[in-house]
């Protein structure tokens, strides 16, 4: 996944950016799954609350409109999964993008941090100030 | 989410928290077993909650920012929701297909009786189709957004409109010159899933196997984590 990034961003073969990734990993260390890892997990929060909201207003909706699944007991649950799937599958495709995104934004500020600074001057004053929480004692820049 | 990049980490954070604690308070009323299963995983969590919470300004200005930069870049929405049907066309094809060999291989009639098994290279092979092409389209994703993100990171006049020049180019590069990589990274993926398929579908048949194909199917699942990672 890492080396994908290399592979997007300079367009290297596939050894090369894994390679590339070994020594990300070995300079970054934990920090880079770790972040990896919360991005995950709210990007996962945020499909499954967007997926309970779809599932929700569809229940409402087949129950107004007065829509039968069926005799069973679940029956009236169906419309609520039919939205909840929907809602939850097409918000977790677009999320996909932005995990990509954090992983390629983490690659890019440890490789270039000065053409961040020009091209995007507020982001990038964030950004230092949230680097040097991170590593107080390294960070130079 | 860009506004509350900090509160939202730190909700799923505690979220997880308090799932597992939901889980090691159920897990107390199966089995003492499951019970200290449960509660060593809900102070792991905890543990790991409290280890990263020194980190998340940092995941949540990265996720600000990545966000930032597909929000201006919003016309990659238009490969990602295309890869769904291909992706379930593809599955659907599959399907079809593989039932289909592993019929008329292994002599089964109409009543779904058959007469010997499927081949295994050839089980592992169609396995192997079915997980390299999921993982390519999964992957040319992943490389169009990365090439975006590198052109509005680098050239924001490049990369900043809906469907930019950095989302057209990065498309094609990852279709075109790129795609040898891609491929081969796929590759190395899928033989891993497709061996951890097969290794699965052994203990199941075989009723539990042994623990040999439990310590194999254990480190084919280690493997491809750690592939999917790197």
């Amino acid at each position: 996944m890492w080396a994908f990034v290399f592979v997007g961003l300079y367009g290297y073969p596939f050894i090369d950016a894994g390679k590339n990734a070994l020594t990300l990993f070995q300079t970054r260390g934990w920090t880079t799954i770790i972040t990896d890892n919360l991005s995950q997990g709210v990007l996962g929060l945020v499909s499954v609350a967007v997926g309970l909201i779809t599932g929700l207003v569809s229940f409402l909706i087949a129950h107004s409109t007065g829509m039968v699944f069926g005799d069973e007991l679940g029956a009236s649950a169906a419309g609520f999964f039919i939205g909840f799937i929907t809602g939850a599958v097409l918000t977790s495709t677009l999320l996909t993008l932005v995990s990509s995104a954090v992983n390629t934004v983490i690659v890019c500020y440890a490789e270039a941090p000065r053409e961040f600074e020009d091209n995007h001057p507020k982001l990038s004053q964030d950004m230092r100030a949230a680097w040097r929480q991170a590593w107080p004692d390294e960070f130079h820049y | 989410m860009i506004r509350h990049a900090e509160l939202l980490i730190k909700v799923a954070l505690l979220f997880n928290v308090i799932c597992t604690g939901i889980f090691a308070f159920g897990s107390f009323f199966i089995s003492p077993f499951s019970a200290i299963i449960g509660l060593v995983l809900f102070i792991f969590t905890v543990y790991y909650a409290y280890i990263v919470w020194g980190r998340i300004p940092f995941a949540a200005t990265n996720l600000v920012c990545a966000t930032t930069a597909i929000k201006s870049n919003m016309g990659l929405s238009f490969p990602a929701y295309s890869a769904l049907p291909i992706m379930l066309g593809w599955s659907c094809w599959w399907l079809v297909s593989f039932v289909s060999t592993i019929y008329v291989t292994s002599g089964c009639d109409g009543q779904g009786n058959c007469s010997s098994e499927p081949p295994g290279i050839l089980v592992f092979a169609l396995l192997l189709s079915y997980h390299w092409t999921f993982q390519v389209i999964k992957n040319v994703l992943h490389v169009t957004v990365a090439g975006t993100v590198g052109t509005w990171w680098f050239v924001p006049s490049e990369g900043t409109s809906f469907c930019s020049h950095g989302v057209r180019d990065s498309l094609v590069r990852s279709l075109t010159t790129s795609f040898g990589s891609i491929c081969l990274g796929s590759l190395l993926v899928a033989i891993i899933e497709s061996l951890k398929s097969m290794v699965r579908n052994l203990r199941e048949s075989e009723n539990g196997g042994g623990i040999l194909l439990c310590l194999a199917e254990c480190l084919l699942a280690c493997l491809a984590e750690v592939m999917e990672v790197s």
